[in-house]
């Protein structure tokens, strides 16, 4: 019997040191025993009847959720860091009252349940960056009924009746491809790496770069193969082609693989070639070294949280986006639901702002090599150039 | 007082417990519950609880089965590719099924007849169902048509919600197991297998036939989670093996064997469940949150071995007194 006893202590220490941890929004005082504890939801929830909760009651601001759906490499630790920043200061400002996290390493199950933690946390918005585009629908299902604003984050989804605001893969890639092509003169042999095949972001990144090519029957791809955007495979696929092929005039490849292609053509003992680049600190930092390297760096910027978090704070104040913003979502040609935000950087060693790649971007700067490792003075080696777009110009985004 | 003393001895209660305190600190934290949250968490969670049912199968009788959550990879990823085919959502949802108990005959037979370690085959079982996941959908994609997620989330017999339907389904399935004579064997071959083995007990059938329920657990687990999200994806239940053995060993299920329910794998993986819920309702900062969730597991771990433990508790006194003086 005294174990018993034991143990129930040993439960009630629990519960009211968890109940201590929640801080400022704990309603329950801690000397609530475990009955009062086990009781108040169930008298709560008949009281209430419209589901008001105390996370909402606080204030007069609103409260909005961010469900990230992958966690653990430096892009997404620097998506929600300028999330959280950018939230913080709406809450200083008073227009939200109070903002939740949440993270997931790629398990569709787990983001559900923070989902819908979050749903009966009362939050009046949730944005998230799903695990994978179709896997969030019974989450997103369940917000709409209880009339909750559904904002898709960084990565496009298609759910009827939410808004998306996310990277546009195929400008990032579009630029790219157009300045290979404008270094080559129009003329000559090139290999292609791709990244992870089937991912629909690489889908959309290889469209770009078959539709600026297709322009140019005198630019030969010799051959492509997917490194899988990982800086190792990059390199062996590399090493391959440069065994396989005798004259490589350019290396069309995208993100962190570009580390990997310098290493193989150092190992191969090979003269430098024109090939797109990379936006982390480690790779601008290689490129200032090697003054022969003739490359580029788009940021896709982990800041793209940020402008969404605008949208979503414009909406839940009633304002409504101009019609003409809205583009087609990417996963459904259908549904026009969609804000697409072009890369905020485009790194070449001089800033050529004139350029014919930099045509028909709104919001894209151009800078140079020395201006980017300015910006990135303080950061991790494996940050990259990070950017958005300003509330001025989301503003004009809204009718 | 019989009664109090019934419950509270009862292996599964301090899981039970666990459960309903962080039910009710989730419920505090979120200003009540309602019944879209059951629903939710039913929904989102029946693969984990399915996955848990199957795995305290296994350990019941002494043994143990960590291929479970590749199975679940294999049915997710066989009945996406077989919708994308043209097949009916309902016919390929009946062989995925197929397909997982297949694999648990397979892990029956080796474990049961072969009479290999039960540990080293379904180690080695789980990297081969999770290898063919990954051959027939190298990438997650694909998606299932929506009607078969309308119908996971919605009710059966007017009342009861779909996953619940499945879950309660395995649990009878068990039950009458259980209640044959054969449930007493089972224990029995838990608590010893040596003289379970000499007292005539059909040790061969008994691991074969709890290795294919645990299939068909983590069938029913697959059709779950495959109907909750509509998309397939081959590393789906890769973090499931683990978990699931946890939510047993939480619910008051001995890993040698002979002691334990059912029901205490289902409140485990309730538990298990409920801290992430608990953990953004709390709304920690989004690095704290992993380091929070595991040091309340840990303390959820402690405390229900502590309390299923005699000895152990009994030791507990004596520090706890000695402590005092």
């Amino acid at each position: 019997m005294k174990k018993r006893v034991l143990a129930l202590i040993l439960t009630g220490m629990m519960a009211v040191s968890l109940a201590g941890c929640g801080g400022a929004k704990e309603p329950v005082s801690d000397g609530g025993t475990l009955e009062e504890e086990a009781k108040a939801p169930t008298e709560e929830a008949s009281g209430e009847e419209e589901g008001k909760t105390p996370v909402s009651d606080q204030g007069d601001g609103f409260v909005v959720g961010f469900s990230n759906g992958y966690w653990g490499n430096t892009w997404r630790a620097q998506m929600i860091e300028d999330f959280e920043k950018q939230a913080e200061k709406y809450k200083t400002e008073g227009i939200l009252s109070d903002y939740m996290v949440s993270n997931t390493n790629s398990d569709a199950a787990e983001q559900l349940n923070q989902i819908n933690a979050m749903i009966d946390a009362g939050v009046d918005a949730i944005m998230i960056d799903a695990v994978s585009p179709t896997t969030i629908r019974s989450a997103v299902e369940r917000a709409k009924k209880e009339g909750i604003l559904v904002v898709i984050t960084n990565d496009p989804a298609a759910y009827e009746g939410t808004i998306c605001v996310c990277g546009d893969n195929y400008s990032w890639q579009q630029i790219q491809a157009k300045w290979l092509v404008e270094q080559l003169g129009g003329k000559g042999d090139i290999v292609v790496i791709s990244g992870v095949a089937g991912n629909s972001a690489d889908t959309f990144r290889q469209k770009a770069n078959d539709d600026v090519l297709s322009a140019y029957p005198d630019i030969k791809i010799l051959a492509s193969a997917p490194g899988s955007w990982s800086q190792t495979e990059a390199q062996s696929v590399m090493t391959t082609f440069l065994s396989s092929y005798d004259k490589i005039d350019a290396v069309l490849e995208q993100d962190v693989m570009g580390e990997g292609v310098l290493k193989a053509y150092e190992n191969a003992g090979k003269e430098l070639p024109v090939m797109t680049g990379d936006y982390t600190k480690s790779f601008l930092q290689k490129w200032s070294e090697l003054p022969d390297l003739n490359t580029i760096g788009v940021s896709y910027a982990p800041g793209n949280a940020v402008p969404a978090l605008d949208v979503t704070v414009r909406l839940l104040q009633g304002k409504t986006i101009k019609e003409e913003v809205l583009e087609p979502n990417p996963m459904d040609e259908n549904l026009v639901n969609t804000i697409m935000l072009d890369p905020p950087y485009v790194i070449t060693r001089e800033a050529q702002p004139d350029a014919v790649w930099m045509e028909g971007l709104s919001g894209t700067k151009a800078i140079s090599l020395d201006e980017a490792l300015e910006m990135m003075k303080d950061q991790a080696d494996t940050a990259g150039v990070d950017g958005w777009i300003s509330e001025e110009e989301v503003d004009a985004l809204f009718e | 007082m019989n009664l109090f003393k019934k419950v509270t001895g009862w292996s599964a209660f301090p899981a039970l417990l666990l459960f309903l305190i962080f039910l009710g600190i989730n419920g505090v934290l979120t200003g009540g519950l309602s019944v879209y949250f059951f629903h939710s968490f039913i929904s989102t969670n029946a693969a984990a609880i399915c996955v848990a049912i199957g795995v305290t199968a296994t350990i019941l009788v002494a043994g143990t089965d960590i291929s479970l959550g590749s199975i679940v990879s294999l049915v997710n990823v066989v009945i996406v590719t077989l919708c994308e085919r043209g097949y009916s959502v309902s016919t390929a949802a009946l062989i995925a099924f197929g397909c997982a108990v297949v694999c648990g005959m397979i892990n029956g037979f080796i474990i049961g007849v072969m009479r290999v370690n039960p540990l080293l085959t379904t180690f080695a079982t789980s990297t081969a169902f999770g290898g063919i996941a990954l051959w027939i959908l190298p990438y997650p994609g694909g998606y299932i048509d929506y009607s078969f997620g309308d119908w996971y989330l919605g009710s059966l017999f007017g009342i009861l919600p779909t996953p619940a339907v499945l879950i309660l389904a395995l649990i009878l399935i068990w039950t009458i197991f259980i209640k044959l004579p054969f449930g007493i064997h089972l224990y029995a071959l838990g608590k010893d297998v040596k003289k379970a083995y000499a007292s005539g007990i059909n040790v061969t059938f008994l691991r074969f036939f709890v290795h294919t329920f645990a299939g068909i657990a983590a069938g029913a687990a697959g059709i779950c989670i495959s109907a909750s999200t509509c998309a397939g994806s081959p590393v789906v239940g890769a973090s499931m093996s683990m978990n699931s053995i946890a939510a047993a060993v939480i619910g008051g299920v001995s890993l040698n064997g002979g002691i334990g329910s059912v029901w205490g794998g289902i409140f485990g993986a309730c538990f298990l469940n409920i801290l992430i819920s608990i953990v953004v309702s709390a709304n920690f900062g989004s690095v704290v949150q992993s380091f929070i969730q595991g040091l309340i597991l840990l303390i959820g771990v402690v405390f229900s071995v502590i309390a299923a433990d005699r000895e152990l508790s009994g030791k507990m006194k004596k520090i706890f007194r000695g402590g005092a003086r």
